[in-house]
């Protein structure tokens, strides 16, 4: 129960240190801010742990607890700080309700959210792309977490194109 | 036990199914985590609440490392940004911005996705329009934006506050 009260109060603590620095001023690389919010955190429970004397155990746990929760938190953000398609369509249909949406709804929907040039726009601003005479090249060593998705892709097989 | 299961289902089916291998995976992994808790309570002798307490801790841990699975996965399966990084690193040269056109169209990654909504029952057409079919989405839906509200003060990255409360045509 310790475990659970513990990890859970650094939880909280972690997402309202988030909320307060994303009111007062919009990170320029969200995710790598929130973990570092989530690092630091956990980073002074570490020295309330060792002053207490918490156990081994009981530390990793914690650490384990709070590493997890911080991990689902921060790939919902991802959801949170770019637009999904599908969800975005979901909130459109909801709004019209019983009225539905056209075909000419539906194409200014999709022409109103270039989900393709975003997501580009994103893989250079984060470094991992880079614009070159109208074109686009890999910038540096690629990615391990884009290394690790594509290398875990290739264990399911051919995938269709489309998003 | 989770990936395994999911990822020798998902091959199994060629490629379809792809929540129904996630739903078993994860229940394979709970019913391994039920049977080690178990285990626990025999060998450790542990009373009820102190089990309990321990399952407290524990099946969170593993419902949210299954979470990170799924998303993990689901990122390889759908993101566009991991497909354009994929196209862009498997040419030498890189990719001409034409060639990206060509390959992720707007309007036809945005097909795709309504054909999968529709084939999964989630948006249904009716005489030329489309309709909410499946509610599943739709909490999913209201609580992202939501989120979006209150942590970065807008509902899109495409469409301004005023309009974003706008009904379409």
């Amino acid at each position: 129960m310790r475990v659970f009260c513990i990890s859970t109060l650094l939880l909280v603590l972690a997402w309202v240190t988030h909320l307060i620095v994303w009111r007062i001023r919009l990170p320029k690389h969200h995710i790598q801010a929130l973990l570092v919010v989530f690092a630091l955190v956990f980073s002074g429970w570490l020295v309330v742990a060792f002053a207490w004397q918490v156990s081994w155990l009981e530390l990793i746990r914690i650490a384990l607890f709070y590493a997890t929760m911080a991990l689902c938190y921060v790939i919902t953000y991802s959801a949170i700080e770019g637009d999904s398609p599908t969800l975005s369509l979901m909130r459109v249909l909801t709004k019209n309700g019983s009225e539905g949406l056209s075909q000419a709804g539906m194409d200014d929907f999709v022409l109103q959210r270039p989900f393709v040039q975003t997501r580009l726009a994103a893989l250079v601003h984060s470094g991992l792309v880079r614009e070159v005479d109208g074109g686009y090249v890999l910038d540096g060593t690629p990615s391990l977490f884009f290394r690790l998705i594509l290398g875990f892709r290739k264990l399911y097989g051919p995938i269709s194109k489309g998003g | 036990m989770n990936v395994a299961v999911q990822i020798v289902l998902f091959r199994s089916s060629c490629g379809t199914h792809f929540m129904r291998s996630i739903l078993l995976g994860f229940l394979s992994g709970l019913a391994v985590l039920a049977l080690l808790e178990i285990a626990r309570i025999s060998l450790a002798g542990l009373s009820p609440l102190t089990f309990s307490t321990a399952l407290l801790v524990d099946a969170p841990i593993y419902a949210g490392l299954s979470y990170c699975y799924y998303n993990f996965v689901q990122l390889g399966q759908t993101s566009i940004r991991i497909r354009l990084y994929s196209e862009i690193a498997g040419r030498p040269g890189g990719l001409a911005a034409g060639d990206i056109a060509l390959l992720y169209n707007e309007e036809a990654l945005m097909k795709v996705r309504i054909q999968r909504l529709l084939e999964s029952g989630d948006v249904v057409e009716r005489d030329g329009r489309y309709f909410i079919g499946r509610r599943r989405l739709v909490p999913v839906a209201a609580i992202i934006f939501a989120a979006k509200r209150l942590l970065l003060g807008r509902e899109s990255e495409f469409v301004p506050p005023l309009a974003a409360s706008a009904k379409m045509p």
